[in-house]
């Protein structure tokens, strides 16, 4: 379980004189193998909650803590993955994917083939991401979690530079992945049809400093075509509203 | 590469017409005795030829001040260059002072190296060098580290990298195609800091003295084409130089051009 309590993060004002409030008295709950989308205004402190919840930044108050441990620096069973992925243009995509694992460890080797054969990625581990599509640069970063077996996975807008088509069956392929391997996921976007086809729940921020306005929930999610039933435009209409939309 | 090879020697052609045009056109308009400031290629290239063994020396002393200069700008500029770029502190406490120092023109150092080290000493001539390099490819380097993609580096953190494998894996390969860019800067002006260092200070009789002791030697004496033969010289190991460092590129920044 993810929880987080009173969640409070300050940064410096580029002066270093006093606090800019970036997150506050923010609490949340999201249970093992749940999946939460997060959506809020722009600027509002979604990224720097995951960067809190990955171990990359530390709170000025409040707790994180995943699976009763206090997150206090990166940790293995937590994957991040970034709005450009985060894929490093000098390393193959089979690099990439081995990036930060420990290949000596019994099973790495097995588990990083099997996540590339399983995101058809296969065929492709010689070549630099500048030789890939938007799509396959997106699935070498879901190769990547998948190698490293997080159980939560934390994504921050990873698909919101992709064309709509690639997009649509992207957020396919992240549902199955879900679905198959039951990860905690936690989706930070700005796509409202997004975050209801991808949040079991879905948490509306408020503007700066951010707090949890309205937990929306989402129990038809990754249903058999859910994307086009009435219960889905309902959901969305919801979010809308919460978003003062 | 065959391209490139047929294009580099398309460049050479035409500079050396252009060079035989300007010869032939200098001839006309001037006395004899003066229009031979500028001999043609034909000339320059006899002279070459008669005196390789010569100009041979001078070249591999020249080569040697240079590429030991260029490596210890390399192994310092680079590795420092980095670290004020990525770590903050270093970033915020070193960059005011390397920008005061870049541009002062470090040939106005020349004289206290010199009177330091002694002027005909090797180490005088390299730390001059060093001096003009270094601090060109400080700033490339310190550039290209201070502005990486937070995401880079922020996806190798969530990796679990360390410090080190940070510097290894993100930090220096990401900073690699401004190392090369400052590098090809830098060898123009180790190419001129290396002929003045020469020039000044050749002084001797060494026949490892190098390029810039040749030329200005030749200078000296009216020989003009044994100027320009001097010249072809050093207009050889730039262009020798800056192939390696093409290559070296293309190789090592593969991913770049894809």
């Amino acid at each position: 379980m993810i929880e987080v309590d009173d969640l409070q993060l300050a940064y410096p004002n580029p002066r270093g004189e006093t606090a800019q409030h970036v997150i506050d008295r923010l609490s949340l709950r999201v249970d093992d193998g749940q999946s939460l989308a997060i959506i809020g205004p722009s600027g509002c402190g979604k990224s720097s909650l995951l960067y809190l919840l990955s171990g990359l930044i530390q709170p000025t108050d409040g707790d994180v803590r995943i699976r009763g441990t206090a997150v206090e620096r990166p940790r293995p069973d937590v994957a991040l993955i970034l709005q450009e992925t985060g894929l490093l243009p000098w390393k193959t995509v089979w690099q990439n994917a081995v990036f930060g694992l420990d290949l000596r460890e019994t099973g790495t080797l097995r588990r990083v083939k099997r996540a590339l054969r399983e995101l058809g990625l296969e065929g492709l581990e010689d070549r630099y991401p500048a030789q890939l599509s938007g799509g396959e640069k997106k699935r070498v970063g879901l190769a990547r979690a998948l190698a490293q077996e997080a159980g939560v996975l934390l994504m921050d807008e990873p698909l919101a530079a992709l064309d709509a088509l690639t997009k649509e069956r992207t957020q396919n392929l992240i549902l199955s992945l879900w679905q198959a391997h039951a990860f905690t996921s936690l989706l930070v976007t700005h796509d409202i049809e997004e975050a209801v086809f991808l949040g079991r729940r879905i948490a509306v921020l408020g503007p700066r400093p951010t707090r949890v306005v309205e937990i929306v929930d989402n129990p038809d999610m990754g249903t058999e075509g859910y994307r086009q039933s009435e219960g889905f435009f309902k959901v969305v209409r919801t979010v809308r509203e919460a978003l003062n939309l | 590469m065959r391209r490139q090879t047929l294009d580099y020697a398309i460049a050479v052609l035409a500079l050396v017409a252009l060079w035989q045009l300007a010869s032939w056109a200098i001839s006309l308009v001037l006395p004899p005795l003066q229009a031979r400031i500028l001999p043609g290629p034909v000339q320059a290239i006899a002279v070459f030829r008669n005196h390789w063994q010569d100009i041979g020396f001078h070249f591999l002393g020249t080569s040697y001040r240079l590429l030991s200069a260029l490596g210890v700008s390399i192994v310092t500029a680079v590795p420092l260059g980095l670290i004020i770029g990525y770590e903050r502190w270093t970033r915020r406490w070193l960059t005011p002072l390397i920008y005061v120092i870049y541009p002062i023109p470090k040939v106005v150092f020349w004289p206290i190296i010199f009177m330091a080290l002694g002027p005909t000493a090797m180490i005088s001539k390299v730390v001059f060098i060093v001096l003009v390099v270094f601090f060109q490819l400080l700033v490339s380097v310190r550039d290209a580290a201070a502005n990486l993609p937070k995401d880079y580096v922020l996806s190798a953190l969530a990796a679990g990298v360390n410090r080190r494998g940070i510097y290894w894996h993100v930090v220096l390969p990401g900073s690699l195609p401004a190392v090369f860019s400052g590098l090809r800067i830098s060898l123009g002006l180790g190419i001129f800091a290396v002929y003045l260092a020469e020039t000044v200070v050749g002084g001797g009789s060494s026949q490892f003295a190098g390029l810039g002791f040749y030329i200005n030697n030749s200078f000296v004496i009216y020989s003009f084409d044994k100027v320009f033969a001097g010249i072809l010289a050093i207009a050889g190991l730039g262009l020798a130089l800056y192939l390696v460092i093409e290559g070296l590129e293309r190789w090592l920044c593969r991913w770049k051009d894809l």
